[in-house]
């Protein structure tokens, strides 16, 4: 039987599917916070800042097109470097996989199962993301191929459907004095799109056909734009000062969604329904690239990746249930992804350079 | 040569051991002498009473010959007429021609019968006898003949009763091989349709045959199948339901792995498509190997139509197939844990009609659900003269008395009754069986965790599913990985001329189905 | 196998851990419509009481009070919920249909100081757990409108039960006596109140966005707003006209003509009918039903001095004459000069309610404000927090255009 491999146009929807995740529950809040109107404006920034340090992530894919991220980071820098500089992604990736899980539990809470204490929904999100993450890469593909669309749909609903509500100008004024706002919201806003080196963990399994780099930066774009329309709707719907009281404003824009007399009049809850398999696949791919870090980081060969896969789940039950103020967790949250503005920014131009010079040595020799 | 006819002599008064394993007989050897041969022979097969003999002479000579079949499943009249009466009767003119008549002779010249092969050991015999072959042996020759005469008592063919269309062709297999594989060479004169013929089971050695067009199909796909179809380690197979079970990945998955199926022209247009059939002798089924879960949602009724209808049908069925296995589990999720869902109206209008119902709605769910699988499984099994009753008690004692009771509520039968009737649009019996268990789960993570349950519970089924291959081919395909010019045919269907290319998940050989889509001009 | 057996000690862990959300629909109790009102009540015209009746209240006020943590009850929360006929043996068949005689809700009323414990507290009189989730409308009475909206409705907007398309209205006395009105064509007067306001397309005197999402943005950003004003009677209720507020109290009420005003320059007119009298001043009356309306506030900055241009652009269509003694006037003259005195009609109307508002109420209900805040943010960012003194004396130019397009048959 032929091997098999990871199809282009996976690899947009498994970008998009790891972007896509707990974030867009929150996102609106920090940042119109520190940009008010103008937060769509840092967050499109931003997202093209993401878009450049994905096509470095994918040049550094490519320098080593067999090797995944934990191994390339390992092969060019070294057993001990590598493993430094490898620690902290290790840690954001489990930090943001259990923090996922408790914001999630939290919202779900509010707006589906009141009553049903957080462990058990946890528990289950965890186990059910640890099956896929065992079951392989590509079956995680195919998850994705599915709920992708579902995705996409869930999103575009919650941008269109609201339109009716929304009043234009509260968007203006555009750019009052609020440049400097703006610029300060840039980082903030890159860290939104976390997820978005999957391509470094993907690549190895994909099937090398030309047009990879298209399919991936459709996958980035994707989310941008769907985030940006998010905010500039929630904005136009809320207004500014309206937002920073929300702690969940996209589930709060959905339920501001009026349908009169049409079947479903409150389409919240069906947004949440939908809402659970986006979190899902994002904390499927989250766990799949932390078991990766953990399992290369220790050194560990492959058949005992399984073995790595359940024994993080009471280490990510822990991470999740640490803090125990709602509003704490999400400062937490935000806080944390600036971990991944490091990785981001720094860590990974880093170890491509490297990378890039290890290669002109290798190929001068 | 005392002390061989000794040896042979004594081990004929033994009795043989009958083994499951007719290759064990591969050791003994025909005689000379044809009663020594004829009653070693009736002795392997337990001088079963409808194993006859004949002793005879050939034409006016003094060779005595023997015949040996089993009555019930050789054409009498065919070894009358071509076997015996030429030899007995016909030879005459032969002999008086000057011809010497020994065994060459025999075999060439003197009968009339079509397929005749020579044998000299026991196994190939045996097997041949109880395969409803008949044996020629003939007075001093150490190998005898085994021809072909067989009986198809049965059938032509039959008339498709579990996959039935509204206008196809109404021909379904029927239990004999040579037959269905009549049915299927009518259909498809390409030279290059191979029939490959294999022997399963210790004990049945059925006929087995694999089908697929060379040069379409991919050779990896076949040669799989032939692997597995060789290691089959069985004794006595039955059914294609069987060997499907075996030839599969995964024998324990609730989801069908193998498509069958009782329609030739379902078989011909699967193998076209590049997939390989299996038939088995005495089995009414055909096996279609690889199988996806869209393609066990498709009909053959959906090419008959125009492409939008045919696609509004299939698309329909899906939601069947969605209603059939979550509708009792949402129902029990969105009245008990979010009726915020619903409209204010319909929230009143179910709370009230469940006013007076003493059980909570899972109860109640649950209770309906056993019924209705007990009603189904009654159905199964009822015999044509009380077929009418079980529709009535069913229907209008459970459903009505019981609601009228104040037993159930309403709201619960028309649920229970939908979530039955959808279960029957989906195309493949195995599969409707699969969505028919996973409701019960699905009903208890309703119950548990309401929709978020219910959703999560989704999510695993897709992972399970998402894992599941067929033969090498990942279950979901085409629908994952995407493969744009496959779903022209998987949830819709799009019109017969834009239908050029062969299903890319195959990787048929041959990619070209019809010729660059040309519409047909508008007259 | 080890996989097998671990996959059965999770399934029968989640049996066991049971159902924690799980609770039968009929077993819910589904608040339509809540009142709020202030306790204790002023007493009102129309109490009927008779020796009897006055015991029987008295009885039902000691079931609403509760023991408090602190002071005495401030507010009668007031919650109706639907009657689910309970079941009875029914010859048709069908438990739950048949009519009980009686009414179909029931009004529970509460008294204390915080409305989470007063609805917790009403779970100790009622067999069915509260539920918000098809809350219609929450009426709120006059006189703790005046007190401060703030004040009371944290409950609302903290609660995820509660939705942003809840509809508020003032009420005009009792609160509570729009709840106990049994309308004619629906079951439940929550239901009924706030199926009016779907109809209301047709009549500008009504408030179309009156839910509790307006009411919070508007609190957010510190605009002043309007709410829909509701009255009833024995048996019908109405809403038309609204209530003033400035900032977060209740100012005023603002007349049914005011409200037309206020549409037409915040650019939410929908729908409705002008009339006025003929220009030749005879008695006859010809009404022009608006099928839109377009307004455009542009602020005219002059130092520290603002101005307002508002431009309004209506279309309609002649419905109705009355009086006019048959004369069937089709010609195109008559038209234009019918034209000047809409216009002229809107402008008298919306310059007195401009008017009115700033002095009387100094509301500024028309979001002049957030005008200035989106177009002239420089302005703003100046004189902004004088708003308050600024508004009164702001001066405002209107342009109006009418065009009749259709004439009937």
């Amino acid at each position: 039987m032929k091997t098999e491999q990871l199809s282009a146009p996976q690899i947009m929807t498994l970008t998009v599917s790891a972007i896509f995740g707990v974030d867009v529950l929150v996102v609106q809040r920090e940042l119109v916070t520190i940009a008010r109107q103008d937060a769509w404006i840092s967050l499109a920034l931003g997202g093209i800042l993401i878009i450049l340090m994905g096509i470095v992530c994918y040049y550094l894919a490519c320098l080593y097109p067999n090797m995944d991220f934990p191994q390339i980071i390992l092969h060019v820098c070294g057993k001990f470097f590598g493993r430094l500089l490898l620690l902290p992604a290790l840690v954001y990736d489990l930090l943001y996989t259990g923090l996922s899980l408790r914001i999630f539990a939290q919202a779900l809470k509010m707006f589906l199962l009141s009553i049903t204490p957080m462990v058990p929904i946890i528990l289950f999100m965890a186990l059910a993301a640890a099956y896929a993450v065992y079951k392989g890469i590509y079956t995680i593909g195919g998850i994705v191929d599915i709920i992708f669309p579902i995705c996409a749909v869930t999103a575009l609903s919650i941008i269109v459907l609201p339109l009716r509500q929304t009043i234009f100008s509260n968007l203006k004024p555009i750019l009052f004095e609020n440049t400097g706002n703006v610029i300060k919201g840039i980082l903030p806003g890159f860290h939104q799109f976390t997820g978005f080196g999957i391509i470094t963990f993907l690549f190895c399994y994909t099937r090398r056909t030309k047009g990879i780099l298209k399919w991936y930066l459709a996958g980035l774009g994707i989310p941008i734009f769907l985030y940006v329309a998010l905010t500039m709707v929630t904005i136009m719907v809320f207004g500014p000062s309206d937002v920073q009281s929300l702690i969940y404003p996209t589930l709060t824009l959905a339920k501001s969604i009026e349908f009169p007399g049409t079947f479903l009049e409150r389409v919240e809850s069906f947004v949440a329904v939908l809402w659970i398999g986006i979190v899902f696949v994002s904390v499927v791919l989250f766990l799949f690239k932390s078991t990766r870090n953990i399992t290369v980081f220790l050194g560990l060969d492959t058949k005992y990746q399984s073995f790595v896969i359940w024994t993080q789940i009471p280490l990510l039950l822990g991470i999740a249930l640490f803090i125990k103020n709602a509003l704490e967790v999400i400062e937490f949250f935000s806080r944390m992804k600036y971990m991944d503005v490091i990785l981001g920014l720094f860590v990974i131009p880093f170890v491509t350079a490297v990378a890039l010079l290890k290669k002109r040595k290798e190929t001068n020799q | 040569m005392t002390k061989l006819l000794k040896r042979r002599l004594g081990k004929r008064n033994r009795k043989i051991e009958i083994s499951g394993d007719t290759d064990r007989l591969k050791q003994f050897r025909l005689s000379e002498d044809i009663s020594d041969n004829i009653m070693r022979l009736k002795n392997i097969m337990n001088d079963s009473f409808d194993i006859k003999s004949r002793f005879f002479r050939i034409g006016g000579t003094d060779l005595q010959a023997a015949v040996l079949y089993i009555e019930s499943l050789v054409n009498e009249e065919m070894i009358m007429n071509h076997l015996l009466k030429p030899l007995i009767l016909q030879s005459t003119s032969v002999i008086e021609s000057g011809v010497a008549v020994n065994f060459q002779t025999i075999k060439d010249s003197m009968l009339s019968i079509g397929s005749i092969q020579e044998a000299e050991t026991f196994d190939e015999i045996v097997l041949g006898i109880m395969s409803g072959d008949t044996f020629l042996s003939v007075q001093g020759y150490t190998k005898g003949l085994i021809l072909s005469a067989r009986e198809y008592e049965g059938k032509p063919f039959g008339i498709p009763t579990v996959e039935p269309s509204v206008k196809g062709p109404q021909e379904a297999f029927v239990e004999i091989l040579k037959k269905n594989l009549g049915l299927i060479r009518k259909r498809i004169r390409d030279p290059n349709l191979a029939f490959e013929l294999y022997k399963i089971g210790k004990r049945s050695k059925s006929d087995t045959v694999i089908v697929y067009i060379k040069g379409i199909a991919d050779q990896d796909i076949v040669d799989e199948v032939r692997g597995r179809l060789s290691s089959i380690d069985l004794d006595i197979e039955l059914t294609a339901f069987q060997i499907g079970r075996l030839l599969v990945e995964r024998p324990n998955s609730i989801f069908p792995l193998v498509q069958t199926t009782e329609r030739p022209d379902k078989l011909v247009s699967a193998i076209s498509e590049g997939r390989v059939a299996i038939l088995i002798n005495g089995s009414p089924d055909a096996i279609l190997v690889p199988v996806t879960f869209p393609i066990l949602m498709q009909s053959v009724d959906d090419y008959f139509e125009n492409w939008l209808v045919a696609s509004v049908i299939r698309f329909s069925r899906y939601i069947g197939l969605f209603l059939s296995s979550l509708f009792p589990a949402l129902y029990i999720a969105v009245t008990s844990f979010h009726p915020g869902m619903l409209p204010t109206s319909l929230v009143l209008s179910i709370a009230a009609t469940r006013a007076g119902v003493p059980f909570p709605a899972v109860i109640e769910a649950v209770l309906m659900e056993v019924i209705l699988e007990l009603l189904q499984e009654a159905s199964i099994r009822l015999p044509k003269a009380v077929g009418q009753t079980v529709s009535i008690v069913g229907g209008l004692v459970i459903g009505q008395a019981a609601v009228q009771a104040g037993i159930v509520s309403p709201i619960m039968v028309i649920v229970i009754s939908i979530t039955a009737v959808t279960s029957f649009v989906i195309p493949d019996y195995s599969l409707s069986l699969a969505t028919r268990i996973i409701r019960v789960p699905f009903m208890v993570l309703a119950v548990t965790f309401g929709s978020f349950g219910i959703a999560m519970g989704m999510l695993i089924l897709l992972t399970y599913l998402s894992s599941l291959k067929s033969f090498g081919i990942r279950y979901l395909s085409p629908l994952t990985p995407y493969r744009f010019r496959d779903w022209k045919d998987t949830i819709i269907r799009t019109p017969l001329w834009t239908l050029t290319k062969r299903p890319e998940f195959l990787s048929p050989e041959d990619t070209n189905r019809a010729g660059p889509g040309k519409r047909r001009n508008k007259q | 196998m080890k996989k097998r057996s671990l996959l059965l000690f999770f399934l029968v862990l989640a049996l066991l851990t049971g159902c924690w959300d799980q609770k039968d629909i009929e077993t819910r109790g589904y608040v339509l419509g809540l009142a709020i009102d202030h306790y204790p009540p002023t007493p009102h015209a129309n109490e009927k009481s008779g020796p009897e009746q006055a015991s029987a209240a008295e009885e039902e006020k000691k079931l609403e009070r509760m023991q408090l943590h602190t002071g005495e009850p401030v507010y009668a929360m007031t919650i109706q919920l639907p009657l689910i006929a309970k079941a009875e043996s029914q010859s048709d068949g069908w438990p739950g249909g048949g009519q009980t005689a009686g009414s179909r809700t029931w009004e529970i009323t509460q008294l204390g100081n915080s409305f989470f414990s007063m609805n917790r507290e009403m779970a100790s009189r009622t067999s069915l757990s509260l539920y918000y989730e098809h809350l219609q409308v929450i009426i709120i009475s006059e006189e703790v409108a005046k007190k401060g909206m703030l004040d009371i409705l944290d409950f609302f907007l903290r609660d995820p039960e509660m939705r942003r398309r809840v509809k508020i209205f003032i009420s005009q006395g009792e609160a509570k006596s729009i709840l106990d009105v049994v309308p004619r064509t629906q079951e439940y007067s929550s239901v009924y109140l706030a199926m009016i306001l779907t109809n209301s397309s047709r009549n500008s005197r009504t408030v179309y966005h009156t839910d509790l999402g307006e009411l919070i943005c508007n609190l957010h950003d510190g605009h002043d707003f309007i709410l829909g004003k509701v009255v009833s009677t024995e048996d019908e209720i109405k809403t038309s006209g609204g209530a003033v507020f400035r900032k977060d109290k209740m100012v005023g009420w603002a007349t049914e003509m005011e409200m037309e005003a206020i549409h037409f320059i915040r650019n939410r007119y929908e729908g409705g009918i002008l009339t006025v009298s003929t220009p030749e001043g005879e008695e006859g009356l010809i009404a022009l039903e608006i099928t839109s309306a377009k307004s455009r506030i542009t602020p005219v900055i002059k130092g520290d001095q603002v101005s307002f241009h508002i431009e309004i652009k209506v279309e309609g269509d002649y419905s109705e004459d009355i009086n006019l003694h048959g004369h069937e006037k089709l010609d195109v003259a008559f038209l234009k000069s019918l034209k000047k005195q809409f216009e002229k009609e809107i402008r008298k109307i919306c310059l007195d309610t401009i008017e009115r508002m700033q002095e009387e109420y100094g509301a500024d209900v028309f979001h002049f404000d957030r005008v200035l805040q989106t177009e002239e943010p420089a302005y703003w960012k100046r004189m902004g927090s004088q708003w308050d003194s600024i508004f009164p004396n702001v001066e405002v130019a209107m342009d109006v255009e009418v065009d009749i397009v259709l004439l009937g048959i």
